[in-house]
């Protein structure tokens, strides 16, 4: 048997390069304060794992001033985030339960030797179970599938969720902490690799069938700045198959009609938008915060003579060209 | 998949656990923020990373210095406080001293570099 220590090189992992190690020092240094870390650890030892300033300064006897300058330090540095629609409450970061977790809360519990992820305490089943994961998987790799294949994002979703499960005690966020880390980590990895997602416009075709306007809208917006946006189309009640006059008509002007096939309209089709277009069945479409909604008043091609089917080609043209206006894209 | 039982037992200890659940004491918080304030330093980070993805999580001062592009002095010096701080172990084999991570400690440090 070979000694590996005395017979040459090993194998070593990449040290942290300069930079990371630079940021991560100035990240520690603030946090190497012993009032500081109190009030994260008194944040993250909540059972929600959400607290005010008032109530940690007099649970940590602390002055409350005291404590807004610090959670002011926290938030700064991305450890504690407001939380969302709670002015004035902070919850822990998901990097933050990842790197500091098992140091602020954690270490100081026994380590139960029967915690596997399948079983971990203080997790609902309910939330544990794969569903979860996988409604979770589905999402993120419908709005990174440009980018990323399927089981890329199920691998991030599968080691973020580990990760955050054997740290953070807030099992009821536990999914929207995990799907928000994801995004985190698949955009780091997007821009790291040169494939920065962000500023790219996601636009969501909808119509009643699937078949018609929102098809064509697609078809005409792809052949306009296809790099520029990402397109998805959907249907309040998808039918079987692209109406064939719409086909036709695109096909008279040079486009084609690619891989799609009618879809329902489904709740992580909305979400991944950020520009929402009804043509049609506006009552259908669910509303989310934070996406842009236009309803198209545009007549349904389908069964329609081929002279009607071209004005509505024409129709959806004039008007992608002024959403496309909005979104910043310049046609070429 | 655990018996429904002893997923039941589990998930009770678990409540017990999360009940007593408290921030960290100022005597801890002291001790800790200690600790924080002896790895917020580059030099010891990248250190601290090599060490943690060696194989067998254990690294000779040669090695550091042949990787890092850090003179020895330099490195021994890094070393030295974080032994005496009790975050680094040593042994000497032969002519070689080996540091590793203090094993009550690898968790956290593992948990900082990621």
């Amino acid at each position: 048997m070979t000694e590996p220590r005395k017979s040459g090189p090993r194998w070593y992992a990449t040290p942290l390069d300069h930079e990371t190690a630079a940021t991560r020092a100035r990240q520690l240094d603030a946090l190497a304060e012993p009032d500081r870390l109190r009030v994260l650890s008194g944040v993250s030892a909540r059972p929600d794992g959400t607290a005010d300033a008032v109530s940690l300064a007099a649970e940590l006897d602390l002055e409350p001033s005291d404590v807004e300058k610090h959670i002011a330090v926290l938030t700064a540095l991305a450890l504690l985030e407001e939380v969302e629609d709670q002015p004035g409450t902070f919850t822990p970061t998901a990097e933050t339960w990842m790197r500091f977790g098992r140091l602020v809360v954690a270490a100081q519990l026994p380590v139960h030797p029967a915690a596997s992820l399948s079983e971990r305490p203080g997790v609902d089943s309910e939330m544990e179970s794969p569903p979860v994961l996988r409604r979770i998987t589905d999402r993120l790799a419908y709005r990174f599938s440009s980018t990323f294949s399927k089981e890329t994002v199920e691998r991030y979703v599968a080691d973020s969720y580990r990760l955050l499960a054997e740290r953070a005690r807030v099992s009821q966020h536990l999914p929207s902490l995990t799907t928000r880390f994801v995004e985190d980590r698949l955009n780091a990895l997007a821009v790291a690799s040169g494939r920065d997602l962000r500023g790219t416009p996601e636009v969501l075709f909808v119509c009643v069938q699937n078949a018609g306007r929102s098809q064509m809208a697609a078809a005409l917006l792809r052949q306009m700045a296809s790099d520029q946006v990402h397109i998805r189309t959907a249907g309040s009640r998808p039918s079987g198959q692209i109406d064939p006059f719409v086909v036709e008509v695109l096909d008279e002007i040079g486009v084609p009609v690619v891989a799609e096939f009618p879809k329902p309209l489904t709740d992580e089709v909305v979400q991944a938008a950020d520009f929402v277009i009804t043509m049609g069945c506006g009552d259908a479409c669910p509303i989310y915060p934070g996406r842009r909604y236009m309803d198209w008043p545009v007549a349904d091609p389908i069964g329609q003579p081929l002279e009607e089917v071209r004005r509505i080609r024409e129709e959806i043209t004039g008007r992608l060209k002024a959403l496309c206006q909005e979104m910043g894209i310049s046609l070429g | 998949m655990a018996s429904p039982a002893a997923r039941d037992r589990v998930r009770r200890a678990a409540r017990a656990v999360s009940d007593t659940s408290e921030p960290l004491t100022r005597p801890a918080a002291e001790a800790l923020a200690k600790t924080l304030r002896l790895v917020a330093d580059p030099t010891r980070l990248q250190l601290l990373s090599m060490i943690n993805g060696s194989p067998g999580q254990e690294v000779t001062v040669g090695e550091l210095t042949r990787h890092l592009g850090l003179r020895q002095p330099t490195i021994s010096h890094h070393l030295r406080l974080m032994y005496e701080d009790g975050l680094l172990d040593r042994e000497q084999r032969g002519r070689q001293v080996w540091y590793s991570i203090a094993k009550d400690r690898r968790d956290a440090i593992a948990d900082l570099l990621r």
